[in-house]
């Protein structure tokens, strides 16, 4: 192999990409320009849907129900619901647009004022596509009957102190004597979690699933860097030059490897920041938790994903007529990416069983996510050793590939001129 | 390994299978040093094969073919230096410029700027070099791709179907420089065609293929003569003609 033919062929084919606009504009301005517009427009539509809640009242009109009512009308209206009061529950059901209805029952106040009962709120959800924030409603609700709990409670345990003659009291130990506190965070090795360490599990989780945007391009760039050369003709004069089958299939991978690693980078940056909108709109802050050091990890094992997908898909591209055909054997690869990384989403690779891990690691997108999900675990040891083993098993797999063509396959592919 | 004097490519008795369909069927042929052998023959008869197989991109299923007493296909490295191959529906890189073509296959062959200028010449494209692929002519694409074959002087120039879709002008500008090259550097070339007149002008020798079998050999001039004939297009049904009542 000579590494100069190599370096100058691959400066061929970047050179190509950079000079392609349209592949320019598709790889790396529309991915961060559309997902953050897309963050946009999704933020602008949640503030844009309406809640419609409706209070009824059916205890009569007794002064506290009447209190409480006008209490919840106020603040929800002030929290900007649209909300409608009325003593007529059966119309209120009926009306398809009432999302929430908060009845406050007959009894209510009998209840709320006596020593031996609970009065209770029913609080009714229609169900319907977008329950988010009818649920966010809801919380509302449930918040505001807390409070006014409360004030109940710290009047009635006054009145019986009073009578019982105790100076020396909390309200809220005798309303809630037994609590949790709110929950301490820790680090891998016990010290105080910084915000970086609550937030890393999911950027981690992020970054794996963005390995499922690169997968399928990656395998699309070997397509048209072999099927196409072959379809634009370009392909006999480089094969019969001193280049070889060998370096041509080589720099292929590379070039697919490079052009999806920018790629990747920029649908990360897309992905990030659609989050990072999305989370703003709900007032999280996200971007300042962005770790070099994992962002890093991500582009060399973006890389060698690219590198391992485009090595395996090799062999079955370059054997097939047409980008029909190849695109329907690339996605087959790309859909088995697809699977284990929408897996890594969800489930923990790192602590699986050992028996259960060492079968899944011959699949080597399980490297990939088990270095991303290691970093979070601070075990260095594994992500260096998932980051070789890829590199690795890259290489193995970029030599075999190239092994098992030879020059007549490639450029013939079941197709022949006499 | 053998090297046969003043011989620079031999095949003998070479056979092509693609599956069921006999691309070859025994073809033998010597071409010597200076010569232009031209492969004449319709579509389907077996030139891009024959061609290829010289170059060394395909195995044949039977037979030896030597390039200055090299196996072009298992020794493939060794015969990079002698071999030059245009393939019949060749074309450009659409995003790189003339000069960029030029100098990639410079590069890729280890060679420096002298040849780059050589093709420079060989293409006569001039400023036009400068300019992407894509903005080329059909005429001044194949030109583009006969000057990166012949820039570094081959010894032995394999050109299949060279002028094909071209207009008179482009044709003629591409036989000249053909014909210019082998009198500036004596290499041989071996070139296909279904253009029996291209072939009788460029050829010092013609070899008539049909149905995977040349079917005789010989200088344009001999092969009118035995087949009484008054150009290579009616020699060729003449040829073919006797074959078919003979064999098929």
């Amino acid at each position: 192999m000579n590494t100069t033919r190599l370096s100058v062929f691959l400066w061929k084919e970047l050179k190509e990409f950079t000079r392609d606009r349209k592949a320019l504009l598709v790889t790396l301005l529309l991915p961060p320009l559309a997902l953050s517009a897309i963050g946009l427009v999704t933020v602008l539509l949640l503030t844009q849907r309406q809640v419609f809640i409706s209070i009824v009242n059916v205890d009569e009109e007794s002064e506290i129900a009447l209190n409480v009512t006008s209490r919840l009308y106020n603040e929800l209206s002030k929290a900007g619901y649209n909300v409608s009061e009325t003593h007529d529950l059966k119309s209120v059901l009926r009306d398809p647009s009432i999302d929430l209805i908060v009845v406050i029952p007959r009894g209510f106040t009998n209840n709320v004022t006596s020593l031996d009962r609970v009065a209770f709120i029913e609080v009714i959800k229609r169900a319907g596509i977008s329950s988010e924030q009818v649920d966010v409603a809801e919380n509302t609700v449930r918040s505001i009957i807390s409070t006014i709990s409360t004030e109940i409670s710290e009047l009635k345990i006054s009145t019986l102190a009073e009578k019982a003659g105790i100076s020396t009291y909390s309200v809220e130990a005798v309303r809630n004597p037994v609590q949790v506190k709110v929950p301490v965070y820790i680090g891998v090795h016990g010290e105080p979690a910084k915000i970086e360490d609550i937030w890393r599990p999911f950027i981690a989780k992020l970054l794996i699933l963005s390995f499922s945007f690169v997968v399928t391009p990656a395998s699309s760039y070997v397509i048209d860097g072999i099927i196409g050369e072959r379809e634009r003709k370009t392909m006999e004069m480089l094969l019969a030059s001193p280049l070889g089958l060998t370096e041509f299939l080589i720099v292929k991978v590379l070039a697919a490897s490079i052009v999806g690693l920018i790629a990747a980078i920029s649908d990360l940056m897309g992905l990030y920041v659609y989050v990072a909108v999305l989370m703003a709109a709900v007032g999280g802050f996200i971007l300042g938790v962005l770790e070099p050091g994992l962002i890093l990890l991500h582009a060399v094992i973006s890389f060698l994903t690219i590198l391992a997908t485009t090595s395996i898909s090799l062999p079955f591209i370059s054997r097939t007529r047409g980008i029909k055909s190849a695109s329907s054997v690339a996605s087959l690869i790309s859909t088995l990416g697809l699977a284990f990384f929408v897996a890594g989403w969800i489930i923990d690779f790192y602590k699986l069983p050992s028996t259960l891990l060492k079968i899944l690691l011959v699949v080597p997108y399980t490297h990939s996510i088990l270095a991303i999900q290691a970093y979070v675990y601070r075990d260095q040891l594994v992500v260096a050793g998932c980051t070789l083993v890829l590199l690795v098993l890259s290489t193995i797999l970029v030599f075999i590939s190239t092994r098992t063509l030879d020059r007549e396959k490639v450029l013939l592919a079941h197709t022949y001129y006499t | 390994m053998f090297l046969l004097k003043g011989i620079t490519v031999s095949a003998e008795n070479i056979y092509k299978e693609y599956g069921s369909v006999k691309a070859l069927r025994g073809v033998s042929l010597r071409v010597y040093e200076g010569e232009i052998y031209g492969l004449v023959g319709p579509n389907g008869s077996g030139k891009t094969t024959l061609l290829r197989i010289i170059a060394g991109l395909v195995k044949p299923s039977r037979g030896v073919v030597r390039v200055y007493g090299y196996d072009p296909y298992e020794d493939f490295k060794e015969t990079r230096r002698y071999i030059g191959y245009l393939p019949e529906d060749a074309n450009t890189y659409d995003l790189l410029t003339g000069y960029e073509h030029l100098e990639l296959y410079a590069k890729i062959y280890g060679l420096g700027e002298d040849v780059v200028k050589y093709g420079e010449e060989l293409s006569q494209l001039g400023s036009r070099l400068r300019d992407l692929a894509s903005t080329y002519s059909r005429g001044m694409k194949r030109r583009l791709l006969l000057a990166i074959v012949l820039m570094r002087k081959p010894r032995v120039a394999l050109l299949d179907e060279p002028t094909s879709g071209l207009d008179v002008h482009a044709s003629v500008n591409v036989r000249d420089t053909i014909k210019r090259y082998v009198l500036e550097t004596g290499a041989t070339i071996i070139v296909s065609s279904h253009n029996m007149l291209e072939i009788e002008y460029l050829c010092t020798r013609v070899g008539l293929i049909y149905r995977g079998v040349i079917v005789d050999e010989g200088s344009p001039r001999e092969l009118i003569e035995k087949y009484n004939a008054s150009n290579l297009e009616e020699v060729f049904v003449k040829a073919v003609g006797e074959l078919s009542r003979e064999h098929y």
